[in-house]
């Protein structure tokens, strides 16, 4: 206590900042690229329209499949759209799927997974059968399935995506709720007259985050991967709107013959966004694996 | 007047496919305004009582029989509602480890402002200030720059010293603490000991102390429990029991306490009895040196052997 009096500002210890903690762990080239070619791309996403890109989806027939190029980078495509401007603005709309279908996951899942590991029993065995049921079911049939009933809308396309993701995460937060259940701080918010669900808002999800935050990025990269892998199978996506995994599935019938460029771009974005997103995903988990 | 009455309360533990029989049957009556310890060895059961009495009990618990009446109402029979109305309120508690009772996300003061708000109502703003009071008054240095510190920040004292400004904020008639000296320096304990009791008379409050340290237990309770085995061995006021104890277990636990002059340390031979099992006669009977053969075959009820002094032994 004589080390409050001889320092009345109290905290005398300073957290270092996450960026700080996170280079500390990973190195500094680690982060540095990886974040590095996320924001590039992030970036590029949201000026592509102020860009001085061509029009992405303005066919021109007298300049169908022709090489990489000063006048087209990436080339151009079946219909003589340019390449590279698609593949630039297919960051907006890959990402845009991706990432909302992620949060609806994660806002459906986290609840969802806090409960059920609080609360345990009965309620708890019902919600985890069911989840695992789910993650039980293929997920291009169950994504087929659906659009045939539901209609191919970009909108079904994001609830198929946010369907994957609740399982992923309401049993990461059941996981770590589980164990704080019994946490003398949670015990100490019942002695308080807290009601149970105060206690799981107030209490256990704002301490089960970490590791959400950590997923998010990987989720991203995996939601990039089912989207484009959906409109591959022209599910979703409807060509012209620019997007990775519908513009590599028409490159795909040219690639024999030597056209190699529709896909490979197209691809390496994919690629690069996914290869990218893991990474800051296990950078972050840094954070929570070896706390400081 | 009687402000909490336990009767007869049994609690058993399912562990797998064993059944801990962890209370056994215990019946005590605390006095409104007394400060009553219970003490007792790791396993004796003190523990439990004390979350039975807020209902805290972890889930693979079942109380099997008996009362707590609180004020008159029993308070195993209340819903879920009714109780939170209760805790924090009326009965509130301190815990063993306070760093870990103190969520690490949120500023100190904010989590007794909280528990103000909660109970009272009233504007944030006021809740805080009355935060930083508390803290004050619990002897925090710069108590209005220490409110806005993470527990974190906080050594192990100061957390426990917090704990109990959020125990003072809420005012309760009955307060709880579990063993709230264990892990701090002995300097310190002395310290919050006088604190709490400073806090319990400042609120004209009932205190149960749990604790195992009889040394400390009778610097601030004028009640003591001894508990072994999940069931009450003697109860009486502090003179009673650690003056003249009257069961041959308060005497050999006593006798440990009291020093070794020199020679070897004392201890009572035997161990603990397993509480998987059940047994007849008194759970204290395989280490007793005066255990007859009634021993083996009844066990002692809780018989008063002088006025407000009793004893669960045949031969007290």
């Amino acid at each position: 206590m004589t080390t409050a009096v001889a320092n009345p500002k109290g905290a005398s210890f300073t957290r270092p900042s996450l960026l700080r903690r996170l280079v500390d762990t990973n190195g500094f080239w680690r982060v540095a690229i990886n974040f590095g070619v996320l924001l590039v791309f992030i970036g590029l996403g949201i000026l592509a329209p102020v860009l001085p890109l061509q029009n992405p989806v303005k066919p021109s027939p007298m300049n169908t499949l022709q090489p990489p190029s000063a006048e087209n980078w990436f080339g151009t495509d079946r219909d003589g759209m340019d390449i590279f401007s698609r593949t630039i603005h297919a960051i907006r709309t890959d990402f845009t799927l991706a990432i909302s279908s992620v949060l609806i996951g994660i806002a459906l899942g986290v609840p969802l997974g806090a409960i059920s590991g609080y609360y345990g029993g009965l309620l708890d065995n019902i919600l985890t059968r069911i989840t695992e049921v789910f993650q039980g079911f293929p997920q291009i049939l169950f994504g087929m399935a659906f659009i045939a009933a539901a209609g191919n809308t970009l909108t079904n396309v994001v609830l198929i995506v946010a369907f994957y993701n609740i399982p992923v995460y309401s049993k990461m937060v059941r996981s770590v709720v589980v164990p704080l259940r019994d946490v003398e701080f949670v015990q100490a918010a019942r002695v308080a007259g807290n009601s149970s669900l105060r206690i799981v808002f107030r209490h256990i999800i704002p301490n089960a985050l970490v590791p959400v935050f950590a997923q998010l990025p990987l989720s991203c990269a995996y939601a990039v991967q089912m989207i484009a892998g959906l409109s591959f199978i022209g599910l979703g996506v409807e060509i012209p709107k620019p997007e990775w995994g519908s513009m590599i599935q028409v490159g795909a019938n040219y690639i024999v013959f030597g056209k190699w460029w529709l896909s490979v771009f197209p691809g390496l974005a994919l690629f690069c966004s996914v290869w990218v997103l893991n990474n800051i995903s296990d950078i972050l988990k840094s954070l929570w694996t070896r706390r400081v | 007047m009687v402000l909490v009455d336990i009767q007869n309360l049994r609690v058993q533990f399912h562990i797998g496919r064993d059944v801990v029989y962890a209370l056994r049957g215990i019946s005590m009556q605390i006095e409104r305004g007394t400060r009553t310890a219970i003490v007792g060895e790791s396993g004796s059961g003190k523990t439990v009582t004390a979350t039975s009495m807020l209902r805290l009990l972890p889930p693979t618990a079942r109380i099997t029989e008996g009362r707590i009446l609180f004020q008159g109402t029993d308070l195993l029979a209340l819903d879920e509602n009714e109780l939170r109305r209760i805790r924090g309120s009326k009965i509130c508690m301190v815990f063993q480890n306070a760093a870990a009772a103190l969520n690490p996300l949120y500023p100190v003061g904010q989590q007794i402002a909280d528990v103000y708000h909660h109970h009272n109502g009233g504007s944030k703003r006021e809740a805080w200030q009355r935060a930083v009071e508390v803290l004050a008054a619990t002897g925090i240095p710069h108590p209005e720059v220490r409110a806005r510190n993470y527990p974190f920040e906080y050594s192990g004292g100061m957390a426990q010293r917090a704990m109990i400004a959020m125990a003072l904020v809420c005012s309760p008639q009955l307060l709880i603490a579990d063993e709230p000296t264990s892990g701090l320096d002995v300097t310190i304990q002395v310290q919050v000991l006088d604190l709490i009791q400073d806090v319990v008379e400042r609120l004209n409050a009932t205190l149960v102390l749990i604790s195992h340290d009889i040394s400390l237990v009778s610097a601030i309770c004028n009640r003591v429990i001894v508990m072994y085995a999940g069931t009450v061995m003697e109860a009486g006021t502090a003179g009673q029991v650690l003056e003249h104890p009257a069961n041959p277990y308060t005497i050999r636990l006593l006798e440990c306490f009291a020093g070794t002059d020199g020679e070897e340390m004392p201890y009572i031979p035997g161990r603990v009895p397993d509480l998987r099992e059940q047994w007849q006669g008194c759970c204290f009977a395989g280490r007793c040196p005066r255990a007859q053969d009634i021993c083996w075959r009844e066990s002692p009820a809780l018989r008063q052997v002088e006025p407000g002094h009793y004893s669960s032994c045949h031969f007290s």
